[in-house]
């Protein structure tokens, strides 16, 4: 038995390193063909955005041409930034309800809390279809005729209906990402800091929203997204005036899509990755990122509210007014986030000095040129 | 964060503020000190604003400025991917556009429904430039409630570096001893396709008789062993491609395909069969309870001037039906057959037509045709 022992040991090892190699093998090529799988279209689709014929199907050539098109392309343009419009402020709506809401679930205990429950997740199952309609069939035969009779106000569907309807489908979304996040979450961090004296609000502040926020970003994310792409409940509650940028794709099905979108799908990708970068850096870079980022956005801010003074002569209104003092109020900001910007600054080695100048240009642009897209 | 998050939800809901309708109530300004020009009309009643729900790049955002400078009126555009959209859309309600473009199939149903209403042709004076093939057609036989917008066919293309024995024949699709079996593909769509194969055995595209659908079908099950693709998407990229050397094709996808410009090539030419081939229209019509319907005509009718038509059409691509616009229109597109087909092809254009309780047999015969060529 004994003498055996070794070889048998030695066999086992044997044994053991080449299944190890097959394992290793098989998780790579795994790995492999999931990012192939995920990211190769979106390769092809940057590679045709810059194609010189309208084909999305053969390269025939490099030009920049349809990123120039874009550029003037004013109907698409237009299409995007309302889409980037109802993106954002559904995201901060809905992320704010859900995660509230969320909060009031797992902390509370109430009558027909278990109906209220399985009523949250109902958006997320019924079909697309049926939430459109039925969202239209409310905007149109009761909310509608209730503002006008009670009110006397007449309204119509609009960007505001898309809006409140896309709320209405990503709080769900939101609130069962953040109850996740709560399933595992720790009171006894909260008691010890009431134990240290902190009052309710301040506990809030400190500790559990700082635990809650990976939970609360990935919900705010999936909400922009799933506002952005959508098409069905989109259709059935836009208005004469204005539309989307999935309804306007779709639309091209008729005479043929172009590059065009592709330039556009590249522009967007590369905004987004740029945000996504931005805010990894700032998570894990330390204070002096976010200061950068505070710093940056102010003046890229500011730097339009001052560029788009002369507009606001050439036709004054109150509303652009208030716009352009918000705007420029921005600048007091950036002064004020300057000098902790630059305390910070001096704690931190040179090479993460670049880099946090890097962040702040950075996100001057991304600001002045979303802000550009959005009310220019 | 916070902060942020507060400052971009203030100038987000400012901007969606500032971007609400403010015009609702009185949509046609009152009358009185009436000024009259030929192009505008009664300038007293036009309203500021029409609505145009159309297909996507049918019309040149030139001319829209144009219009907007003088007649003083502002045109804004929404677009959708098919009629059925269109037809949903309306029939959702709450949706005034003051212009929409159906086909003419559509024509018919939104008539029939009781969707549209009649045109004022004193208004519409421009009727008197049309085409005789585009006016007075089966869908709107009085000429009551259309002007025509754009039309078309769907012939076939052929790759003429490799076919050099071109014949204005549907033989050319049908003959299984060809030296390009193998190397054809047809439409996938059920009326163009089997009515390709009626109008091959000469018979109507609305034929009804149970005995020559039966023919048509089997002349497609024969045919199918030498046909690549069922295909209504990318059968221009095949035949660009070389995949392909004989294609059934709408007219927009087989111009495209021939025009190096468009990343095509010269040597593809798009056919007209002399047996007869499908005719297709979109036209403006007004839906019932638009709210501007005295400027949507102004604006239908400043669009049939001869120049502005023109002009139109050639940034479109698509064939104008207005025949007094033909003298300002490119010789070159003018004599390009497979836009503006000779007045005796002109003649054996076939409109599909509403084929009524016989739709169950052609959904039939699709289905026995498909089920016996394999699900491609």
């Amino acid at each position: 038995m004994t003498a055996n022992a070794p070889a048998v040991t030695r066999q086992q090892v044997r044994q053991k390193r080449v299944t190890a190699r097959i394992g290793n093998w098989l998780l790579g090529t795994n790995a492999a063909l999931i990012f192939g799988f995920l990211y190769l279209p979106v390769v092809i689709l940057i590679i045709f955005s810059f194609n010189n014929t309208r084909s999305v199907a053969r390269f025939t050539g490099f030009s920049t041409e349809w990123y120039v098109r874009l550029a003037n392309n004013s109907e698409l343009l237009d299409a995007a930034r309302n889409s980037l419009l109802v993106g954002l402020t559904t995201t901060i709506v809905a992320t704010a309800i859900g995660t509230l809401t969320a909060l009031a679930m797992d902390r509370y205990r109430f009558r027909l809390r278990t109906a209220f429950d399985a009523n949250l997740y109902l958006p997320i199952v019924i079909p697309e279809i049926v939430m459109g309609i039925s969202l239209l069939l409310f905007f149109n035969q009761a909310l509608f005729p209730l503002l006008q009779n009670v009110f006397g106000i007449k309204a119509s569907t609009g960007l505001h209906t898309i809006t409140i309807s896309h709320i209405a489908f990503d709080i769900p979304f939101v609130y069962v990402i953040v109850r996740a996040r709560l399933a595992d979450f720790d009171r006894t961090l909260e008691e010890a800091a009431a134990d240290l004296g902190a009052d309710e609000w301040k506990t809030f502040q400190r500790v559990t929203l700082p635990l809650l926020m990976p939970g609360i970003i990935g919900g705010a994310l999936m909400a922009f997204t799933l506002s952005l792409d959508d098409y069905l409940i989109t259709v059935f509650t836009k208005g004469v005036r204005e539309q989307t940028m999935p309804l306007y794709i779709y639309s091209l099905v008729r005479r043929g899509v172009t590059p065009e979108i592709n330039a556009l799908s590249t522009a967007l990708l590369i905004g987004s990755i740029g945000l996504v970068g931005l805010s990894l850096t700032a998570q894990n870079g330390g204070v002096v990122y976010t200061r950068a980022m505070s710093v940056g956005a102010g003046l890229g801010l500011g730097l339009y509210g001052l560029f788009s003074l002369p507009t606001l002569f050439a036709s004054f209104t109150i509303g652009g007014l208030v716009l352009r003092l918000l705007l420029l109020a921005a600048f007091v900001w950036m002064w004020r986030s300057y000098q902790p910007y630059r305390e910070e600054l001096n704690l931190t080695n040179p090479s993460g000095r670049i880099l946090a100048w890097i962040t702040m240009f950075v996100t001057v642009s991304v600001v002045f040129l979303s802000t550009l897209l959005l009310l220019g | 964060m916070n902060k942020t998050l507060i400052y971009i939800f203030i100038l987000v809901s400012l901007t969606l503020a500032a971007c609400q309708p403010a015009t609702s109530a009185p949509t046609e300004p009152p009358a009185g000190g009436g000024e009259t020009t030929e192009r505008c009309g009664d300038k007293s009643q036009l309203a500021d604003e029409i609505f145009l729900y159309t297909w996507v790049e049918y019309i040149d955002p030139d001319l829209k400025t144009q219009f907007e400078e003088e007649c003083g009126v502002k045109v804004t555009e929404t677009n959708y991917d098919s009629n059925e959209t269109l037809l949903a859309t309306l029939q959702a309600g709450g949706a005034e556009y003051d212009i929409i473009v159906p086909s003419d199939y559509m024509v018919q149903i939104l008539i029939d429904e009781g969707m549209v209403q009649e045109l004022d042709y004193n208004v519409v004076t421009n009727i008197k430039n049309m085409e005789p093939l585009n006016v007075n057609q089966y869908f709107d036989p009085d000429q009551k409630y259309t002007v025509p917008w754009f039309w078309g066919t769907s012939g076939f293309a052929v790759d003429t570096s490799v076919v050099t024995d071109v014949k204005p024949s549907w033989d050319m699709m049908f003959d299984t001893n060809s030296p390009y079996c193998g190397k054809m593909s047809m439409l996938d769509d059920e009326r163009e396709t089997i009515g390709a194969a009626l109008m091959s055995l000469g018979y109507s595209i609305n034929d009804t008789d149970p005995a020559h659908l039966e023919e048509a079908k089997n002349r497609l099950i024969e045919q199918s062993k030498c046909i690549k693709a069922y295909d209504s998407q990318t059968n221009d990229d095949l035949i660009i491609s070389g995949e392909t050397v004989l294609g059934h094709m709408w007219t927009g996808d087989a111009i495209l395909a021939g025009s190096p410009d468009a990343g095509g090539r010269e040597e593809i030419q798009y056919v007209i069969p002399q047996e007869g081939c499908t005719i297709w229209q979109d036209n403006m019509m007004i839906p019932t309870g638009a709210p501007n319907p005295y400027t949507a005509m102004v604006f239908m009718n400043y669009l049939q001037y001869p120049e502005i038509a023109a002009q139109n059409a050639e940034w479109v691509g698509y064939a104008t039906p207005n025949k007094a616009a033909k003298e300002f229109i490119d010789p070159d597109m003018l004599t390009n057959e497979a836009i503006y087909p000779s007045a005796e092809v002109a003649e054996s254009l076939q409109w599909i037509e509403d084929v009524g309780p016989a739709l169950e047999l052609y959904d039939r015969i699709w289905t026995e045709f498909k089920a016996a060529v394999g699900s491609q």
